[in-house]
């Protein structure tokens, strides 16, 4: 038998394995190529503006890049982090009540809970962040996230994550492998057109975001603008009025391991010297944060520190304030910030009795 | 270097055009090259080390052969046996060798060198590699092996080296004795057993893997209901993860034309805990069979049945701290070695029972039920410590903290399907390959369907595939 390679069917063999495999990694390189050439998710350069990608970014990310990447020419003392609920506070609008010169920029995440909002006050940190003035938006649902989370997309520094560039590269490589997100996205590139199966991906009409400060641009304000009251019937069915539960209190939500937490951004915070406003927003629902919870809050940062605007309030009792139930609007957002630092600084500002708030909801829904 | 890390991909890769494009007798040359950057990566001391003990073992071998008087022979081998033994030992209990280690520098101890140095990887297989193939020598099944580059590469090579097959030094010798050049078959095949196993791993095991692990290092956190679920889903994370990797190194090995030996067996398929040992781990359960339970058993002869039941006992002991030194380690192997007993006790429960309710309905509560105490006796495998494992058994029940949705131990219903559906195929794919070679037999399937099958489960495998954790569960053993 001859082992070598000098026959000619053994080196034909040599060429059809690698042949195949060629075939079989072929429709992927041009998926890679596009990935590589057009960058949709913004993370393989260097990006001072995020506010013109029409495509869904990782809001931790943009966050992050923001902050890194233009923090030599605006000198950033104040964030304001947590959830999606930040985009109801403006950095311009919350500026006015911070000293002269203060430079206020948002850096959340969707559903970020107390672990992240911890892990990327650990990432200020690294970098020597000035850290002055802090406004964390929380929900009650915030306070039970005890790990950071792992998804590809909410990955806001590969350091953070303990992960090599390389593979945060490959893993964001890999999530737009997936049809349902490299399919509107190629075809948004190759033909410039919105349509409405791209909009998971896709973002149709104006930017969401603004550059530098990456404050929210909601496309449900321009709607409101324009449609008013119509606004609110025409997403009645958004609002589901059967499940408000004023004067319910939610289950409770700190234990254990989100102590250890919140006593850490407590240590970060007394570190920096960090004046901390802690918002626990006006849930559309009306249910109120547990007493242990609030109590337990207030014992860490310290009552002046901690405002919570859960329950039945006149900032919950009027739906004009939201957008839907998950989300409140900067009007409202300006209210509070008002109550914060101008109003007296009570643990739960409800001032109607509930059923006086409770009914007020159904009326213009029913038109 | 991890199996699924971008550097293994390069090593690999770069392995085999070199491989593909040489002659046959270059072969052996590049395993061992590749074998050593493949050690050394992870750690140069653990290179070091392995290289020391496949010397020591070369020489072991060739001495055990020379002397003919019997007397000699038994010392030097028993000597042998209890060096590799000791070393490994040693080198498994981290406070033994940083105890040491403080007395020979006289230093407070620097732990971070300590943990660098201990627990090389790889040790538990290439060390039962070592005692098999002196023992061989030493019964002169086996003659002592002359050219110590085959000898290295027998120890060394770098598919099987971190978490085995543990292999018998007769059947993979020759293999290596005798290069075999280029062969497409091979290739193919063995790039199908690494994607089998890869799917194994990334869909399976990876996606269950830190739901697991959670609820393990949270016990008391946990419902009943979460730690009974975990209980249940543990033994396929396990098998899933380690066959998946032994698959991958099946595949690897015989894209080189080297056979290795399978692991599994459809284990849980398995009827009793005794059958489950000889599809589980197989290259482990034979080696602890044939160089422990068998002589083991000679020796307690005269004790008739109950040496059998000692032997079993000691064995699985043995086997349960092969995993580490640890006292759930020694419960995990005495909980098999019981069962075991147990089962060889009252094997004619099992028998009247057969026959009344029929072999069928017989074997499927004998399926279920060994997979239940196998369940159980891995808690003890995968806690941190025995009060962990006592404590997470007593708390298993029905009882929910909040809802019934805590069945998914926090698995969103994505992860359910992606993980479940992958399991139902393997399983399908499993129960049929028992009776034929599937990948052998995928060969005959018109081109444009098995095409279509590449792509598709290449597509899968790339886009859901859950790579960011690339370690294997048995590389800590």
């Amino acid at each position: 038998m001859n082992n070598d390679l000098s026959d000619g069917p053994k080196k034909a063999s040599v060429v059809k394995l690698y042949g195949k495999l060629f075939l079989l990694a072929l429709p992927f390189l041009p998926l890679i190529a596009f990935y590589f050439i057009c960058d949709p998710d913004m993370i393989l350069k260097k990006y001072r503006r995020f506010d013109q990608s029409e495509v869904y970014l990782g809001e931790g990310h943009v966050g992050w890049q923001n902050y890194l990447n233009n923090r030599d020419s605006i000198p950033f003392n104040s964030f304001i982090m947590g959830n999606s609920c930040t985009m109801a506070f403006r950095t311009d609008e919350w500026e006015k009540y911070l000293p002269d010169g203060s430079k206020a920029v948002r850096f959340f995440e969707n559903a970020e809970g107390i672990a992240g909002v911890c892990q990327k006050l650990k990432a200020l940190e690294e970098v020597d962040a000035q850290i002055d003035y802090l406004l964390i938006v929380f929900d009650v649902e915030s306070l039970k996230v005890t790990v950071p989370s792992h998804n590809t997309n909410k990955i806001f520094s590969c350091e953070a994550a303990g992960i090599s560039q390389l593979q945060y590269i490959l893993r964001n490589l890999q999530t737009f492998l997936m049809p349902d997100k490299c399919i509107p996205i190629i075809e948004y590139r190759i033909t410039g057109k919105y349509s409405p199966r791209m909009k998971s991906q896709i973002r149709e009409g104006g930017p969401v975001r603004e550059p530098y400060t990456n404050n929210c641009l909601n496309p449900r304000e321009k709607e409101i603008e324009m449609n008013g009251e119509d606004y609110w019937i025409s997403h009645q069915s958004e609002f589901h009025r059967k499940e408000r539960c004023p004067g319910q209190i939610d289950e409770p939500a700190i234990f254990k391991p989100q102590n250890r937490i919140l006593k850490e951004m407590e240590a970060i915070c007394r570190k920096h010297s960090t004046q901390l406003v802690l918002v626990i927003g006006p849930d559309f629902y009306q249910k109120k944060i547990h007493p242990s919870d609030l109590k337990t809050l207030q014992d860490i940062f310290g009552k002046e520190s901690v405002f919570d605007f859960t329950g039945v309030n006149p900032y919950t009792a009027d739906y004009h304030h939201y957008y839907e139930p998950g989300h409140y609007r900067p009007c409202l957002g300006a209210q509070l910030l008002d109550r914060i630092y101008n109003g007296e600084q009570s643990s739960s500002p409800s001032v109607l009795p509930v059923e006086e708030i409770s009914g007020e909801i159904c009326q213009p829904f029913i038109k | 270097m991890a199996f699924l890390s971008l550097d293994f991909a390069i090593l690999f890769i770069a392995t085999f055009l070199l491989y593909s494009f040489s002659p046959a007798k270059a072969r052996n040359f590049y395993l061992l090259v590749a074998s050593c950057v493949f050690i050394a990566w992870n750690n140069p001391f653990f290179l070091v080390m392995s290289v020391l003990v496949t010397a020591f073992t070369f020489v072991a071998g060739r001495v055990i052969e020379k002397f003919q008087d019997k007397g000699k022979v038994q010392l030097i081998h028993a000597l042998s046996i209890a060096v590799l033994v000791g070393l490994w030992i040693l080198f498994h209990n981290p406070a033994w060798l940083s105890g040491i280690l403080h007395i020979r520098s006289g230093a407070a101890g620097d732990s971070s060198i300590v943990s660098r140095l201990i627990c090389p990887l790889g040790m538990s297989f290439y060390t039962f590699q070592a005692i098999g193939y002196l023992t061989d020598v030493y019964w002169q099944e086996e003659k002592a092996e002359r050219n110590f580059f085959d000898f290295s590469l027998y120890m060394l090579f770098f598919l099987k080296f971190l978490s085995g097959p543990i292999e018998r030094f007769g059947s993979l010798i020759e293999q290596i004795r005798r290069p075999e050049s280029f062969d497409y078959d091979n290739a193919v095949y063995g790039l199908k057993l690494i994607f089998l196993g890869m799917l194994k791993k990334l869909l399976i095991a990876n996606y269950l893997s830190p739901y697991t692990s959670d609820v393990f290092s949270n016990v008391n956190d946990a419902s009943g209901l979460q730690l009974l679920m975990t209980c249940l889903l543990y033994p396929i994370e396990l098998y899933s993860d380690f066959s998946g990797y032994t698959d991958m190194a099946l595949g690897g090995a015989r894209m080189f034309g080297i056979r290795l030996s399978p692991n599994f067996n459809f284990p849980f398929s398995s009827k009793s805990t005794a059958e489950l040992w000889r599809r589980w781990h197989m290259s482990l359960s034979f080696w602890v069979r044939d160089y422990l339970f068998v002589p083991m058993t000679a020796l307690l002869r005269r004790w008739k049945a109950a040496g059998i039941y000692a032997s079993l006992l000691i064995t699985f002991s043995l086997l349960g701290l092969w995993h580490g030194m640890g006292l759930s380690f020694l419960v995990y192997g005495l909980i098999q070695g019981i069962i075991i007993c147990l089962e060889m006790r009252f094997s004619a429960v099992r028998t009247r029972f057969e026959r009344r309710v029929g072999t069928r309905i017989a074997n499927v509560v004998y399926i279920i039920r060994t997979y239940l105490l196998f369940a159980l006796s891995l808690v003890f495998l995968r806690s941190e410590s025995l009060a962990d494992a006592v404590e997470f058994i007593t708390r298993i029940s029905f009882v929910p903290h909040h809802s019934w949705k805590e069945m998914n131990i926090g698995m969103s219903d994505h992860f359910c399907i992606v993980a479940g559906t992958t399991l139902l195929l393997m399983f399908i794919y499993e129960a049929f390959s028992v009776k034929h070679d599937l990948i052998e037999k995928s060969r005959e399937l018109p081109s444009w369907l098995r095409w279509t099958i590449y792509f598709s489960l290449f597509f899968a495998l790339f886009s859901l595939g859950m790579f960011e954790n690339d370690n294997f569960i048995y590389l800590q053993f």
